[in-house]
């Protein structure tokens, strides 16, 4: 496992993994749960988020930012670069939640209730496998594209209907599910990226 | 054309890329040995890129054989890639700085020192798990081989920051790639350009 590596792509990509749609449903998710709002609208935040994590494969940047020919041209396995381009997202996911959590108790003076905990929990556990299942639409076109972004999307909101009761119980059976289908989508990934031919960039105009 | 004793380092034979149903590569055949310079020539810019990627183990042949150094890009992606320097035409590098215009490229200054090309380095040398003072020796010594100080040659350097064996260039300019024939004499080195392009110190081969 070549670290040196997998930091430089971290970084490289982390940029291009910041989704202002992301933030805008953890603003959403973070305001319903501090104002007491309806479970409804928390649900419907949560789902708006989840589903924008699900869009990944039809942002031209991130495509752009991750199926860079340096990549597949360094001597890295398959597994090693779906490591790399899957810890962006995840971290960016997990800033915005860390930020939600922190600025609640600074508004509010006092810690986040359990339910806050649960639901932002949940919300990340959700992000991470859509983010993860979508991924692998990037390195796809056309139709296979649009699959991957619908699929993560189910996944996504499955996981996030699974645990947005917001008890102990709920956010462990939300997370193993996460954990389950998440590993299956990096292997997933890593899968794809042994096999993708980045042939994409080159136009038939080339000279 | 084969210059016997040696293993070759790239063994092609009817390799052929084809994306969708449409053959993007033609069916080629060529064997590179150590100290050879084989230009390829092919039929349009995309098809050479390709080629050129394919020679590099970045993307697999769709049908027919290619070994790299008799590791095959299919199941050995990792070995192969550390054996062959790959230099791209386009400048889809952050750090490659536009490319100085005809007659300019001696005159350039080299800086080593630019922050663009110390993260250039640093970046190859993190993909190749190279210690950074390693790389950054080893791009001085091939741009003192070299001579010529530009950003074509810059990425000739960082190709070689790993020790590879065999260098593919996509779609050199001419100037370039003459350089490259008189200086790396003892490499084996592939140019894959399309019909119009000249490479004249190389052995041809055409795609078609």
């Amino acid at each position: 496992m070549n670290w040196r590596a997998t930091r430089f792509i971290v970084f490289e990509t982390l940029e291009s993994s910041f989704s202002y749609l992301d933030a805008i449903a953890f603003a959403m998710v973070f305001g319903a749960v501090l104002f007491n709002w309806p479970e409804t609208v928390v649900i419907a935040s949560g789902t708006f988020g989840v589903a924008a994590a699900a869009l990944a494969p039809l942002q031209h940047r991130r495509i752009a930012s991750i199926s860079n020919v340096r990549y597949f041209a360094a001597p890295l396995y398959g597994r090693e670069l779906a490591r790399a381009f899957a810890l962006g997202p995840c971290i960016t996911l997990a800033v915005f939640s860390g930020g939600a959590i922190f600025l609640y108790s600074l508004l509010r003076h006092r810690a986040v209730s359990q339910y806050g905990w649960m639901v932002f929990g949940t919300l990340v556990s959700a992000e991470v496998v859509a983010t993860l299942i979508a991924l692998s639409g990037c390195f796809r076109a056309g139709q296979q594209r649009v699959l991957y972004a619908v699929l993560a999307m189910i996944a996504g909101i499955a996981i996030w209907m699974l645990g947005v009761a917001g008890t102990p119980l709920t956010l462990v059976c939300a997370v193993l599910a996460a954990v389950a289908i998440g590993f299956a989508a990096l292997r997933a990934l890593g899968e794809t990226l042994a096999r993708y031919d980045p042939v994409d960039d080159l136009t038939l105009s080339a000279p | 054309m084969t210059a016997g004793r040696a293993a070759a380092v790239l063994r092609a034979v009817d390799a052929t890329f084809v994306r969708d149903g449409v053959v993007l590569v033609p069916p080629f055949s060529v064997e590179v040995y150590p100290g050879q310079h084989i230009s390829l020539k092919c039929p349009d810019g995309r098809a050479a890129s390709i080629a050129a990627r394919m020679a590099a183990g970045i993307v697999k042949a769709t049908s027919g054989t290619l070994l790299i150094g008799d590791f095959d890009p299919r199941i050995q992606p990792v070995q192969v890639k550390r054996f062959v320097g790959y230099v791209t035409h386009s400048e889809d590098f952050g750090w490659v700085e536009p490319r100085p215009a005809p007659g300019s490229a001696t005159s350039k200054p080299y800086e080593v020192d630019s922050l663009r090309r110390q993260a250039a380095i640093e970046m190859q040398a993190a993909l190749s798990n190279v210690p950074r003072r390693e790389a950054l020796r080893r791009v001085r010594a091939t741009l003192d081989r070299i001579g010529w100080r530009d950003t074509m040659t810059f990425a000739v350097a960082l190709a070689f920051i790993r020790a590879v064996k065999l260098l593919v260039l996509d779609r050199p300019p001419a100037h370039l790639a003459n350089r490259v024939c008189e200086v790396f004499t003892d490499e084996a080195v592939l140019f894959c350009s399309p019909q119009t392009s000249e490479v004249p110190s190389a052995a041809l081969v055409h795609v078609s």
